[in-house]
């Protein structure tokens, strides 16, 4: 589970509030989920308008059959936004992980006041890539050097 | 002393003394979407309050209601911090902040809450540095290249803070 991401999708997908929510057809309360995971960066703005699109579809769905289709490719269509790792919200808790664990290696004195610069420089870095790809890659080196430090 | 890591709670009452001792009328949290405090001194200011460090970070990604909003207005956002021992730990989190603030037209500050009152407000040097709390304010510029700011010049920040800090002890 990663971090606040995984426990938010616990909460929506693993308690069924969103099952119950399409069961009831309360897209009110289902709009306003969906305006809050943008708000608090769970999900990107072009996931969210993709669900938007989606709600809109189901709010003129008149067949019974039809809703409860859209109504399970929706929960999927929000289950694959909360794991797809949307730039904002995935970016920002790799980035405090790997400060967190940099920050401990000095305080434990397992990197000196100058490796702690040399591989802040490069966190610095990391918080500059925009690139998804690039990155997850700068990340994972980033994350191996740190790593390797704690041994 | 240092505020850092107080809680956010308590950081927040502090912050909330100085603005009512300096007469600084404002929008409390919990009334304004997507950002703690709305500060009115002939400009908007949409402040975050965090008391460590690396809450910047999840600040940042969570302020895009704000963005949207003081982009409206030509105002400025901030997140304010107390100021960190290690003031080398501010470099990344900043970086991160500039860099998923840019694309919007607002002007973008790191406040450094120190214990005696007084805050070291960092500002992009192409803009001007907020008025609001100018009177308990020492203000470092740092220099953005298309809205990021470079790690060589995140070096510099660092340097210049310790001075100013240094000078205010």
């Amino acid at each position: 589970m990663e971090g606040g991401t995984g426990v938010i999708s616990e909460l929506i997908l693993g308690t069924g509030v969103l099952s119950s929510l399409l069961r009831s057809r309360d897209l009110t309360t289902l709009h306003r989920l969906l305006s809050k995971l943008l708000e608090l960066g769970f999900i990107s703005r072009s996931e969210y308008e993709s669900l938007m699109d989606e709600l809109v579809e189901l709010a003129n769905t008149e067949s019974e059959s039809e809703f409860e289709e859209r109504a399970r490719a929706l929960k999927g269509r929000v289950a694959a936004a909360l794991s797809a790792g949307s730039e904002g919200r995935f970016q920002w808790e790799v980035l405090m992980r790997l400060h967190s664990l940099l920050h401990d290696l000095l305080r434990k004195k397992l990197v000196s006041p100058a490796e702690y610069e040399s591989l802040m420089d490069e966190l610095v870095e990391l918080a500059n890539t925009e690139s998804e790809s690039e990155f997850e890659e700068r990340a994972r080196k980033l994350e191996g050097k740190l790593r390797a430090r704690e041994r | 002393m240092s505020l850092h890591g107080i809680g956010e709670s308590f950081f927040e009452m502090y912050f909330r003394r100085l603005l009512e001792k300096h007469g600084v009328n404002y929008i409390p949290p919990n009334v304004i979407r997507g950002v703690d405090y709305l500060l009115t001194a002939g400009e908007l200011v949409f402040l975050e309050l965090e008391d460590t460090v690396d809450e910047i970070y999840s600040a940042a990604a969570h302020m895009e209601l704000a963005y949207r909003i003081a982009s409206l207005y030509n105002g400025y956002v901030v997140i304010a911090v107390p100021v960190p021992e290690n003031l080398s730990s501010i470099r990344s989190p900043l970086a991160y902040f500039l860099r998923i603030s840019r694309k919007y037209h607002v002007r973008r500050e790191l406040w450094l809450v120190l214990h005696d009152g007084r805050i070291i407000k960092i500002y992009e040097s192409k803009n001007r540095p907020s008025s609001v709390l100018s009177e308990i304010s020492v203000t470092v510029p740092v220099r953005t290249v298309d809205g990021l700011m470079t790690v060589a010049e995140s070096r510099r920040l660092v340097d210049r803070l310790r001075e100013v800090l240094s000078s205010l002890r």
